[in-house]
């Protein structure tokens, strides 16, 4: 009836936020199942690399891992829709589109042929716009702009200019503070914060434009998974969705109170100016224009993604309230 | 039985002579081949050298795109940016050391703790290499290189490649861990040959010193 | 717990034993790992984790491309004769203090410390400097090793450096603050031995002889001035140093970039001086992989062993032993110290801090030191686990920095006097380890977070 512990890698740290998802949903399934099913979640590194996990996963390596979505864009084009969406739906609508329309169907489906079984059980909201040196005051800045960046925002990006490129994570901060690079996106503040760039930039931007909401998983090998009997995975589907919840309900505020702590240290919070987003828009049509064409299922999954949300939002303007 | 002289005067029976030429002539290829290949891939150092310094240039003069096509080319995919050439880095960097593991063990460069080591005997010795190779290396590098393949097949399947406009065909550099570790798997096998060799006819333990250079 | 464990004690046991054998170590690693798994029933699937540790921890992680880079700059600078003449200059300059020699090699040592943190590619690129040297001029073997070793690794402690950048992430304290922590207990530490080095020189003449006495008198032959010959020696290498500290500095490159810049440098200085040809050049490419790749299979095997050892129970293993004791706060602070102390004899500084680190981090949180509280508490913490961990690569019998002087040095010395060599070097580490947890400040006053 199916193992009775699952081993887990993480792709992030337990301590953070993101990382914290896999022992969130661990505590639920543990409650649901009344302990019959314990996972083990193992820090990145212990098992496998962080971006060995789902290759690992697949194989049979380890039975069960824990990721940000986007992570395996390399190998699965499609996962860049649920990690980092340019000018994508907010994380209310997005939510719905992958548990009451078709998003979590169509992720299942690119992962089918590697063996692959996904929950999308975190939502991470909107992260920021990233850590910069630099001013942006004009779409014009971009150009030479030297920016830790990767996925579908760092595509828009190129087209203005800037060299996107890519840091390993432990160099970043130096490469930051001697100005080896003038910007660097990351993840949400409440992460962000734990890696001392308040100390190193001068501001920190929004809106997150390249990443309106960006999803993390739990992915367990499929033959380990059809081990289990109906109702425990009508179990595993309950704890992921009650982690679900815990991640939509804590973020937000917890996003404004670390703002304010970092704004204490001397950070500066500044907004894109519109006519720079709306000139990232025009950019980010282009690259979607660019990606729908090579990639049939990327097409499909955001037609399906746009329509689902315009209802979403359609609906909320009806009943928008002047507040 | 048939006692001869080896060549440095060492009484050997003649099928140890046989059995030590033997051995010695399945090691050659093993070991040749490995050194060969080491001292043809030592030269990625510089190219490694050459690669990071044009990722120092293009970032400060602020070029994200080198080149650009509209064809798709092989590793290259369409065009040469800052990050096909920061990935190139690694690539070179791992096919260096990849090879060079198996050209670092023909010239006996991998560590040893020698304390007991360098009072054993020399026949002493080449056992502790036989046993090891048999009983630790051979049977890492054959399991380890066989159960890549599946992350090999993957990355080619998938056709993945750089999530920031890199190189493509990763699924190449994937395919060098298996290819690296065979490589030395059979100069394990080319060593332990050797070394068979040097303990029948001792007399080859004196003359030559096979130690790559 | 022995039968609970006994599994992975064993593999500890077995590769004390295998070690000794004399069989190469990065091969007795990853073997030792196999024949584990088949011995411990672990599913053969499993050891495809193995696979991709070795692809994502070795090949695509291309902070290690710093290590084939400066491995290169510092056979350059042997092979081209600019580090015996920077050497011997420097020596002259500290005239006849005794033990000058090893003293410069030491600044040496810290002035390197700075621009990498990569453990491996600095002990060699010293090693290569300053052993020919230090060994011609008569110095105690004993004392030459030491020296390399135990400077060598200060490169992971002083600022700026990969293993504190991890260790801000995982105990999710700020980076910066790390490095201004660090940066007084290293330059301690290099204090230390420069003064353990001046007093044997001292008392024992014959081990730290004059230029003048050595074997062969080199000095002698030197009739330039004093001056002009630093000028003449010098200007290159400060030229080098500069440009690879200074391009971290500047923001031009990133520590691993900047390893491409010595080693690019140290060929133009080569070329300069008219010491470049296509032998040269071919024998350091050759000796650069042959030497790269032997340090790191070391770190492949090593990521075999560990993997299997943490699923045969290793690492619970050393939870319950943390967790179970009632011990107050400095006998608990004592024990994790001695913890990580005899981990560090068989693990890398990596799976230390990934794996045992967050295992310490709520039980040190919740303990309580007069003074410390806060994020002065994990920084001091942090501080001392890194000058612990950087011991970790000197002892005996499992130093990666100790395997690497071997590793350079091939049959011309044996493992036995190197790890001799370490054991004064190791003692001077515990009594800077200790004065940090005697006064915090010592860690704390620079980030400013003395209470
Ligand atoms: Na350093
Ligand atoms: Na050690």
């Amino acid at each position: 009836a199916g193992p009775a512990k699952l081993d887990v890698a993480n792709t992030f740290s337990t301590n953070i936020f993101i990382g914290e998802g896999a022992v969130r949903f661990a505590k639920e399934l543990e409650t649901v199942t009344d302990g019959k099913v314990k996972l083990k979640v193992h820090n990145p590194g212990d098992l496998v690399p962080a971006f060995e996990v789902f290759n690992s996963v697949s194989s049979g390596a380890i039975p069960a891992g824990w990721d940000w979505i986007g992570y395996w864009a390399g190998t699965v084009p499609v996962t860049n829709l649920y990690g980092a969406l340019p000018f994508g739906p907010s994380p209310e609508a997005f939510m719905s589109w992958m548990w009451a329309g078709e998003g979590t169907e169509i992720l299942q489906s690119a992962y089918d042929q590697y063996n692959v079984k996904v929950l999308p059980c975190f939502i991470s909201p909107q992260e920021t716009g990233g850590w910069y040196n630099k001013e942006i005051n004009d779409i014009e800045d971009f150009d030479g702009l030297r920016i830790r960046i990767s996925g579908l925002g760092a595509k828009v990006l190129k087209k203005y200019g800037a060299s996107t490129q890519l840091i390993p994570g432990g160099e970043i901060y130096l490469a930051l503070e001697r100005g080896r690079i003038d910007a660097s996106e990351f993840s949400v503040p409440q992460v962000d914060q734990l890696m001392g760039f308040e100390d190193i930039t001068k501001y920190y931007y929004f809106p997150g434009w390249h990443q309106s909401a960006s999803w993390f998983s739990f992915i367990v090998n499929k033959d380990v998974w059809n081990e289990y009997d109906k109702q425990t995975k009508a179990q595993f589907e309950t704890a992921c969705r009650a982690t679900l919840q815990w991640a939509m309900a804590e973020a937000p505020a917890e996003q404004i109170r670390t703002i304010r702590k970092l704004e204490a240290k001397g950070i500066q919070v500044k907004r894109f100016p519109d006519p720079v987003l709306a000139e990232l828009r025009k950019g980010w049509d282009e690259v979607r224009e660019e990606e729908m064409k090579n990639n049939p299922l990327f097409k499909k999954a955001y037609e399906s993604l746009m329509e689902h949300t315009k209802l979403v939002d359609e609906w909320y303007e009806l009943q928008s309230i002047p507040r | 039985m048939n006692f001869s002289r080896s060549q440095s005067g060492f009484l050997i029976p003649g099928w140890r002579q046989q059995g030590a030429h033997w051995c010695a002539m399945i090691a050659l290829p093993l070991i040749g081949c490995g050194v060969w290949l080491g001292r043809v891939s030592s030269w990625l150092v510089l190219a490694v050298m050459v690669a990071v310094l044009t990722t120092v240039v293009m970032n400060a003069l602020g070029i994200n795109e080198l080149m650009h096509w509209d064809k798709e080319v092989f590793l290259f995919g369409q065009g040469v940016t800052i990050n096909s050439v920061t990935e190139l880095q690694w690539h070179l960097f791992g096919l260096l050391t990849l090879i060079g593991a198996s050209y670092a063990m023909h010239s006996n460069t991998h560590v040893r703790v020698d304390m007991f080591h360098q009072s054993m005997s020399r026949r002493t010795q080449h056992w502790v290499d036989i046993l090891g190779h048999l009983l630790m290396l051979l049977p890492f590098c054959i399991l380890i290189a066989w159960l890549s393949r599946h992350m090999v097949q993957m990355s080619f399947i998938s056709g993945e490649q750089s999530n920031y406009g890199g190189l493509t065909d990763r699924y190449l550099i994937k395919g060098a861990l298996p290819a690296g570790l065979i490589l030395l798997a059979l100069g394990a096998l080319g060593q332990v040959f050797d070394r068979l060799a040097r303990i029948m006819d001792p007399a080859r333990d004196v003359e030559e010193n096979t130690d790559a250079g | 717990m022995l039968d609970e464990y006994g599994m992975a004690i064993a593999m500890v046991v077995a590769l004390l034993v295998g070690i000794f054998s004399g069989y190469p170590v990065a091969f007795l690693l990853g073997g030792l790992g196999i024949l584990f798994a088949f011995i411990g029933d672990i599913p053969l699937a499993f050891l495809g984790t193995v696979s991709s540790r070795i692809f994502g921890g070795v090949i695509e992680n291309w902070l290690l491309i710093a290590i084939p880079l400066f491995v290169f700059m510092g056979l350059m600078l042997e092979r081209s004769g600019v580090a015996k003449n920077l050497l011997l200059t420097l020596q002259r300059l500290f005239g006849n203090v005794r033990g000058g020699l090893a003293v410069s090699v030491a600044l040496l040592g810290v002035v390197m410390a700075a621009s990498t943190g990569i453990i491996g590619a600095s002990v060699v690129m010293l090693g290569l400097l300053a052993l020919p040297v230090m060994l011609k001029q008569g110095y105690k073997p004993e004392m030459a090793y030491g020296v390399v070793a135990a400077s060598g690794t200060l490169g992971i402690l002083i600022p700026p450096s990969i293993m504190l950048v991890l260790m801000g992430s995982i105990m999710n304290i700020s980076v910066g603050d790390l490095f201004k922590a660090a940066l007084i207990p290293g330059l301690m530490l290099g204090g230390l031995y420069t003064l353990y080095l001046l007093t044997v020189a001292y008392l024992r003449p014959e081990w730290a002889p004059l230029a003048s006495e050595g074997s062969e008198a080199h000095l002698s032959e030197d009739q330039l001035p004093l001056g002009l010959a630093l000028l003449r020696d010098l200007l290159g290498p400060l030229v080098l140093i500069v440009a690879v500290l200074g391009s971290i500095m500047a923001g031009v490159a990133t520590p691993t970039e900047a390893a491409a810049i010595g080693a690019a440098g140290s060929m133009l200085l080569a070329l300069f001086l008219k010491q470049l040809n296509i032998d040269t050049l071919r024998y350091v490419c050759r000796s650069t992989s042959k030497t790269s790749a032997m340090i790191l299979f070391v770190v492949i095997g090593a990521t075999c062993f560990s993997v299997v050892f943490k699923r045969l129970g290793g690492a619970d293993m050393i939870e319950e032993l943390i967790t179970g004791t009632g011990l107050g706060p400095y006998g608990l602070l004592m024990l994790l110290m001695g913890l990580i102390f005899l981990l560090g004899f068989f693990l890398e500084w990596i799976e230390i801090s990934f794996v045992i680190l967050p295992l310490l981090l709520p039980v040190v949180s919740g303990l309580e030191f007069e003074g410390l509280s806060g994020s002065g508490l994990m920084v001091w913490f942090a501080i001392l686990v890194a000058i612990n961990l950087q011991t970790s690569f000197l002892t005996p019998p499992f130093g990666y920095a100790l395997f690497y002087l071997k590793g350079i040095t091939q049959g011309d010395v044996s493992i036995g006097t190197i790890y001799r060599s370490i054991i004064p070097f190791v003692l001077l580490q515990l009594m800077g380890l200790a004065l940090c947890i005697l006064f915090p400040s010592i860690v704390l006053w620079l980030p400013g977070l003395v209470e």
